[in-house]
């Protein structure tokens, strides 16, 4: 989504200027991440009437909780990602009676790691590097999940692999990330 | 299985938490092994999972025209200094002549005085007339308010339809408050859309308040709400209440 407005401030710093309750500060995060987390909510959330309330929901706690944004540890779109995936879950939750999906605690950003210890910090760059490093095979999983959105039964039908390979691959492969952004080496990824 | 073992395969799991992907027979077993082993569910994996939703994905779409709007107005609603300050309601006050208590005589008496001197009037209705008319609707919930210990003395009600979406509160012996020091603010409880409650407006007792009406402004919508509660916040109000003070409650059963 093009922002609508140019903001003189740059990208990362909308989130701490929300969090100082700064005047147009929220009007620039929904130019700025309006269409990022319309696209992440839509992946959960059907039909849009209800995604469009998932995304009123999500711009209300990203307002609530902008002063927990921590540079350091994410980008301003990894942390804006984090709360329309939280949000997403917790209506497909609500909604289809599904125990089993968690979203995350309601203190999830009091909980993130530090990054001086084991983490870096979540950003295009760092994710972009420790991809390049995973086998081509999850590589593939990855963007045909992230960046096609396709679910696993559709990965499963255009690559010819059995449903759960694609769930051990993209798992092992989330965790080797892990691995690989703390700067560890990764136990050889799942096949 | 060897705690190693254990600590491999709830990593395993946890991945597929992170990734939204667990069956019912998976949460068990995640559920099993953070009670027996004191595992923990690791938020990395679920900020690594936004940061590749967020930086992979081919293209964003334009969020539609009527939802920018929404947002818009939410922020105004968020952010009091933005360019467009939304005011606090401040309760209608009833009139006198309009109180149950004068009887219809007294009242018919008063309201043609008032509308001899008017002129008769085609004025948009009154929040308390707006409140009667809603009543008279078939879907309309009415639900009595208790105040709590510290606002014993008030009595009132809500009046409610999901179908519309609108509503009113009245009250009485609700306190007089100085909007520069705390505000009243209404949350409506539907814990089928949400856990947590929907802010339902910011308002204002004026002075000589007595009987007043106040509309409600869901900030989004609620299909089923079990329970309205009065809470006292700072001025402009908040997102997420504490509920440190609550006012008053109506709520069904």
């Amino acid at each position: 989504m093009v922002p609508r407005s140019n903001p003189d401030h740059s990208v990362e710093e909308i989130l701490p200027r929300v969090a100082r309750r700064e005047p147009q500060a929220m009007t620039q995060c929904i130019d700025q991440f309006g269409g990022l987390v319309w696209s992440i909510t839509r992946r959960y959330v059907q039909p849009d009437t209800e995604a469009e309330d998932v995304v009123q929901e999500t711009f209300a706690e990203i307002w609530s909780k902008a002063d927990r944004f921590d540079p350091a540890k994410a980008s301003s779109s990894t942390f804006i990602g984090l709360v329309a995936r939280r949000r997403s879950i917790d209506w497909l939750r609500r909604k289809k009676r599904r125990p089993e999906l968690q979203p995350l605690p309601e203190d999830f950003d009091q909980k993130l790691p530090a990054p001086a210890a084991e983490a870096s910090r979540v950003d295009t760059e760092s994710l972009h590097a420790a991809l390049r490093q995973l086998p081509d095979e999850i590589r593939e999983l990855f963007q045909l999940h992230f960046t096609s959105g396709l679910t696993h039964p559709e990965i499963a039908d255009r690559t010819g692999l059995p449903l759960g390979t694609v769930k051990t691959r993209l798992r092992r492969g989330l965790i080797s990330m892990r691995a690989l952004m703390r700067g560890d080496q990764p136990e050889g990824a799942a096949s | 299985m060897s705690d190693l073992n254990s600590r491999d395969r709830f990593d395993e799991l946890d991945a597929a938490r992170a990734l939204g992907d667990l069956s019912a027979e998976e949460h068990r077993e995640w559920s099993q092994l953070i009670e027996e082993h004191g595992f923990t569910p690791d938020v990395e994996l679920d900020l690594l999972v936004a940061g590749l939703d967020s930086s992979l994905a081919e293209s964003s779409d334009t969020p539609p025209p009527d939802l920018i709007k929404k947002l818009e107005a939410d922020t105004a609603r968020f952010m009091p200094l933005a360019a467009e300050t939304p005011q606090p309601v401040v309760a209608e006050v009833i009139p006198f002549w309009r109180h149950p208590a004068l009887g219809w005589a007294a009242a018919a008496c008063f309201a043609l005085v008032l509308f001899m001197s008017s002129g008769g009037s085609d004025a948009e209705p009154s929040w308390g007339e707006q409140r009667q008319a809603l009543l008279s609707e078939q879907q309309a919930v009415q639900l009595a308010f208790a105040g709590t210990e510290n606002f014993s003395g008030l009595e009132g009600d809500v009046v409610w339809t999901d179908e519309s979406q609108t509503g009113f509160m009245r009250f009485s012996g609700l306190p007089v408050n100085d909007p520069t020091e705390a505000q009243y603010q209404l949350w409506i409880v539907d814990p089928e859309r949400d856990e947590r409650p929907v802010d339902g407006g910011v308002f204002d007792i004026p002075v000589g308040g007595g009987d007043v009406v106040i509309p409600i402004r869901a900030a989004l919508r609620v299909d089923d709400p079990v329970a309205f509660v009065i809470t006292v916040e700072q001025p402009g109000g908040v997102v997420v209440s504490k509920q440190e003070i609550v006012a008053a409650i109506a709520s069904r059963g």
